[in-house]
């Protein structure tokens, strides 16, 4: 697949206009990611920021869209490699369980698989977690994806593989129970 | 999987996904009637898919108020134009010269450009209601009061070591005299090759106080330098950088979590107080600016503190629903 060399806009309405088309698949990216809109605002923020700052100088090796994905998701993982966040995202998480429901077994169940998906979403290579991001929570086509990557669509075919194998290996322990319940739920 | 078919993860999720063609799905609906276990396993695939759904963002969006709030953060100016300077030279050979030079500082300036990766990793220290000690990557502690961040690359790479504060800190920085340590805050800047110093930055304000070896403080293409035992404030908008003496060391209460008054000024003392404990003490009358106190508070709640300078002076204690006033009887 060819790959076009772009330049971010220097001139400010050609970068609104960036902003505006990306801003929500960003900040949705960071969001799930991160589990804290806060922070998702601040990372989404921060990297239009940065490119706002050094527009001229950057020239992107891949789609725009692709490079956008990368640096939210580079933010996010830092962001989580510091204690405080993470403390604080424990906080959160507990609070979230103790929330109420109308039935209480199978919030628990899903609030647990949440939080364990969550975990495992994280540890998934970059490439593979935008990938899933962009299926998932876009809800693209692969043929789609690949063009707003710049890949080629056996890529993502490959890459939503592996991180549904991926998914699978880090929930396996937990999905008997979740598959049990949701079958429970559906014959009640 | 044990099957005579090979279904491999890939197709079994463009399947799930409806991307796989007509034969492949045939291929997969086989595979699936084949054997129980082989719809567990799909059914473990389906269950992942649906239930990751449950993470998506339900918070509404609105991004043209993110994108107010991006202006106001970056305060947009208009875009830098690039100056075009033309060489003129009365000798044709200068030119040439001249020519080759800049072509070649040209792309030698394209290549530092370029050459360093595009994207430096930013790491990021943020604190809310505790402080907070922590190593940079050059072997500098910073000790991060309440309510403050700390931006820096995750590697120091470039001939500086560049971070940004808002808020409040102390730093002990690792001598290295190739790689001055570069600290912005709001617009003044302070280099520094290795040294102890606190900086501290609201909104109205920076302050910088060192306690050991020399500090730099830039402001407005000013510049002075700060010893021991010196301490600047700059107010925003002002052009003003005026050294002072440094005659309390109640500034690092949050490093040593003591407050040490020594003949201190009351509103000196109760300044401190506020900001520590994010309470709202008011002296009541001008009396109470001359009076002096000598003690040191280590962690006492807000109460006891407050019992304490009010017995030390013999004053009377109003509360109020958001503060206490303080007076003489």
């Amino acid at each position: 697949m060819e790959i076009k060399q772009l330049t971010i806009p220097a001139e400010e309405h050609a970068f609104e206009q960036m902003f505006t088309t990306h801003y929500k698949g960003m900040f949705s990216y960071a969001y799930t990611i991160l589990k804290d809109e806060i922070n998702a605002e601040e990372i989404t923020q921060n990297v239009f920021a940065k490119l706002w700052e050094k527009k001229s100088l950057v020239i992107i090796q891949s789609t725009l869209q692709g490079y956008l994905y990368r640096m939210v998701h580079n933010d996010c993982m830092n962001l989580l490699k510091h204690e405080a966040v993470k403390a604080k995202y424990e906080k959160e998480k507990t609070y979230t369980m103790k929330s109420e429901s109308d039935n209480a077994s199978k919030k628990i169940l899903s609030g647990q698989l949440e939080e364990r998906l969550t975990e495992a979403l994280r540890e998934l290579p970059e490439q593979c977690r935008t990938i899933f991001q962009l299926s998932r929570f876009e809800d693209l086509k692969y043929r789609e994806i690949a063009q707003h990557l710049g890949i080629a669509e056996k890529t993502v075919e490959n890459q939503m593989g592996k991180a549904l194998k991926l998914l699978r290996i880090k929930l396996i322990d937990f999905l008997p129970f979740i598959i049990f319940i949701t079958a429970l739920m559906k014959k009640i | 999987m044990n099957n005579n078919l090979h279904i491999t993860d890939d197709l079994l999720v463009k399947y799930m996904l409806g991307e796989a063609l007509p034969d492949e799905n045939n291929q997969v609906n086989q595979w699936l009637t084949d054997d129980e276990n082989n719809r567990v396993y799909f059914q473990q695939f389906k269950t992942i898919w649906e239930q990751s759904k449950e993470l998506a963002v339900t918070i509404p969006l609105d991004e043209k108020a993110a994108w107010q709030r991006f202006k106001q953060k970056v305060e947009l100016k208009p875009a830098e134009i690039t100056k075009i300077t033309s060489v003129i030279s009365f000798k044709r050979w200068i030119q040439m010269a001249a020519a080759v030079l800049i072509l070649s500082v040209g792309s030698w300036l394209v290549y530092q450009k370029f050459s360093k990766p595009a994207d430096v990793v930013m790491a990021q220290i943020e604190t809310f209601s505790n402080t907070a000690i922590d190593t940079l990557p050059d072997g500098s502690i910073i000790t991060v009061n309440k309510n403050t961040r700390v931006t820096y690359p995750q590697e120091f790479t470039g001939s500086t070591r560049n971070i940004t504060l808002k808020g409040e800190a102390f730093f002990k920085v690792h001598p290295d005299k190739s790689k001055p340590f570069i600290i912005t805050a709001n617009d003044v800047t302070v280099t520094v090759v290795g040294t102890e110093f606190n900086v501290k930055n609201y909104d109205s304000a920076t302050e910088v106080i060192v306690e050991s070896g020399i500090v730099k403080v830039a402001h407005n293409k000013k510049t002075i330098t700060l010893q021991k035992g010196e301490r600047v404030l700059i107010n925003n908008g002002s052009n003003e950088l005026q050294k002072s003496g440094v005659t309390d060391s109640m500034y690092n209460y949050y490093r040593t979590h003591a407050i040490v008054c020594n003949n201190t000024l009351l509103p000196d003392v109760i300044a401190v107080i506020n900001e520590a404990y994010n309470a709202k003490i008011i002296l009541g009358d001008a009396a109470l600016n001359q009076l002096q106190l000598s003690t040191t508070f280590r962690d006492e709640d807000l109460e006891t503190i407050v019992t304490i300078i009010q017995q030390t002076f013999d004053l009377q204690v109003t509360r109020e629903a958001d503060s206490i006033v303080l007076h003489s009887k």
